[in-house]
Order: structure tokens, then sequence, then C-alpha cells
């Protein structure tokens, strides 16, 4: 796992350190000004890969939903994107949103065009989402709020269900 | 509840109809609707509905819950609801506590809606659960335009609502403590007033059923709604 974070004017964030608790992990940043774009995030990595090491993608395509327990105590969305290796640094990969609380709730959140989008700013890819769950290497959980002020988000068990 | 009730229906005498205006329905009682509310739909849309509305599947449970049920006991005609208020509404905040159903393929929604699909005339501002309650569906049509984005969402009670004013429309969801989390906003100009409606359907497995409520296997079930409130 590692957090990362990002803002149009990067001077105005200041990340937190990520925290374990109660099998969540809570990592946050809190913004000086508002934003053009901005978000704080975790990225999860697939079994058998970790930052350090070579990547070693997993074949996902034999499942169909995705099971993940989500929370922020500070806005009312988060977005799950897949990734490949490399990472789409510009966040064009196929991308669901949540509407999530305080409380953590799990969701369960099918694998498929309709749930995982490309974000609208992105130009359309070739890549389908079938061919990116063949060669998954890590999931992020962004919490992209561009307000001034504290954002977090919270994530706990992530599972692949068939 | 019942103070409630005499409370806006007094604001709501005193505002020209089908402009901005108070509006509160706790479902209160037993029976249909507050018929001086809400019209109740005894009618088929066509595809991609896959179930005809009756006054049958629409009712109050006595514990203060709106049922709008899916009746799929006769698989060739199934029933299934729909409410709308007889005012119609221009700008506001619209709110509901409700439980979406869970049925897959089905669709059970909150939301304002003015016109002939199709058409220019369309307009729509959309709260709808799909995928077995488990996707949140908005929308906000314009002169027939759609603008849409889905959430993933956990199943069960839940408040929810969306603003409509001259510039925009934003969606948020209201905590137990009543503080409110905005989830998406779009710049639209819509102006036109519109009828509030609250529906649950299932869809016909047609190409455009199953591309938007997924595909229907079977089976009935309810949505319940606990209230419904607009306010300025």
């Amino acid at each position: 796992m590692v957090s990362y974070a990002f803002a149009a004017t990067s001077t105005d964030q200041t990340p937190g350190t990520v925290t374990y608790a109660s099998s969540m992990l809570t990592f946050g940043a809190s913004l000086a000004h508002d934003q053009g774009y901005a978000g704080v995030a975790l990225r999860l990595y697939a079994p058998g890969n970790t930052d350090t090491s070579a990547a070693a993608p997993l074949d996902a395509s034999g499942f169909t939903r995705l099971r993940i327990h989500l929370a922020s105590t500070t806005d009312g969305t988060l977005a799950i994107k897949l990734q490949p290796s490399p990472v789409a640094a510009d966040g064009c990969t196929p991308t669901a949103r949540a509407v999530i609380g305080p409380t953590t709730a799990e969701f369960v959140i099918d694998l498929d065009d309709a749930s995982f989008a490309l974000p609208s700013y992105c130009t359309p890819s070739a890549t389908t989402l079938l061919q990116m769950l063949k060669s998954l290497y890590a999931i992020d959980v962004i919490n992209d709020a561009t307000s001034a002020g504290a954002h977090d988000v919270v994530v706990g068990t992530i599972s692949l269900v068939p | 509840m019942r103070s409630l009730i005499t409370a806006f229906a007094f604001a709501t005498a005193l505002v020209p109809a089908a402009q901005a205006a108070n509006f509160f329905d706790g479902f209160d009682g037993t029976g249909g609707p507050n018929g001086s509310n809400w019209e109740v739909a005894n009618w088929g849309n066509g595809s991609p509905f896959g179930c005809t509305f009756a006054f049958s599947e629409v009712w109050l449970t006595g514990s203060s819950n709106l049922v709008l049920n899916v009746n799929s006991s006769q698989p060739s005609a199934r029933k299934c609801a729909e409410v709308r208020t007889w005012q119609s509404f221009t700008y506001g905040k619209f709110v509901v506590r409700m439980q979406p159903g869970t049925i897959a393929g089905a669709d059970s929604s909150f939301f304002l809606y003015t016109g002939t699909a199709g058409t220019r005339s369309h307009n729509e501002i959309d709260i709808e659960f799909i995928n077995g309650g488990r996707t949140l569906h908005t929308n906000v049509w314009n002169a027939d335009v759609q603008n849409y984005q889905q959430f993933a969402v956990t199943t069960g009670w839940r408040t929810i609502g969306f603003e409509w004013r001259p510039t925009y429309v934003r969606w948020f969801s209201v905590a137990d403590n009543g503080a409110e989390t905005e989830f998406r906003r779009v710049n639209t100009n819509i102006s036109t007033p519109m009828r509030l409606m609250l529906n649950h359907w299932v869809g016909d497995n047609s190409t455009s059923a199953r591309n938007f409520v997924g595909q229907y296997n079977g089976g009935g079930g309810a949505a319940y709604y606990d209230w419904v409130k607009v306010s300025n």
C-alpha cells in the first residue's frame, strides 16, 4: 500500500500520515485554498505486487464484482480506479464512484463498463475494461475533493468476487 | 408528523401553484396515498418498462411508509407502481427518505419530470436506484439532452435529495444528524415547472432496458418511502 496526494497548487496541500485502526486505513490532507484539482489517495496493490517489487499484474478477468469497505469523515464521494502497470498517471483508467459517509460501509460494485467508466475528461481508450482486468496491478481509492479544508479517505477490506 | 403536515399544508396554500413551494408527505395512515397530493398511475408506459403501473401496487403501510410494489405473480402481466404530485414545482430542494428496491433489473426512483421524451419539451432531474439497489443513477435532462453519472451505494434506508436552482442542480445525501453532503453538481438552466414522481418498475429485457436497469430475472418486491419533502 502507498498513499499519495496531489493538488493544482501543491504548496497549498498539507498531507497527513496513514493510520491503521479496526482494519481500516485512513489518509488525509488539508488544502489551504480551493483548487482546480486535488486529491488524497490510497493505492492497494493486487496480490503479488508491492510498491517496490517488479510488477506482476493479476488476471482478474474471472471476477465479476469488487467488494470494498469505504468511508470518509469529510466528504460524500470517493473514486475507485483500476490501475494497470505502469499506472495511469493522468487518471484515465476505469473508474467507479461511490457515495459514502463517515461510517464504514461495504460496497459491492459490478466489474462492468457501466460501473467502471473512463472519467469524462479522458479521450476514449482502446483498452477495454476486460483487458484492464486481465492485468490488474492496483486499486486506487481517491478523495478528489477540491475545496479548502480537510479531506480524507478510509479504506478497509478489498476483495474480488467471482 | 401530523403537525408538520399541517404546517406545510398551510404554507402551500400561501404560494402560487406551479412555483417553488413547500410540500411534505409523511405517508401516515393506511389505504392509498393522499389523493390531494398524488396522482397514482394506472397505465403502461411500454418498452423498456416490463410491467404496467397499477393502483393495486401502491399503498400506505400503517407505519408511515408508502409502498411502491412490483408484483410478478403473473409473469405475463407484471404490475408495478408510480405516483406523481398533482402540483408542479419550479426550483427548490427535493428530499426523500426511502429504502430502494433490491430486484435485479428494476428501478426505484425519486425524480422531477415534464414534457415528452424524445422532444425538446423533455426535462427531468433524477435519483434512480438500479442494479438491485446497489447503483445510484443521477441524471439531468435539459431539452432531451442528458447528463448522467452513476455511483456505487449501499442498500437500505437512506435520506437523499437534490437542489434545483436557475443555474445548477446538485445532489446530496443527508446524515442522521441532518448534515448534507453534496456528491454531484451540474450547471444547467432548466426553468420549466415539473411534477415530482416516484416509481418502482422492472425492465422488459430489451436492449435499452438491459443497458440501463440490467437483466431482470423475475421476482417482485417493494420500495419503501418514509417521507418526501420539498422546500425553498
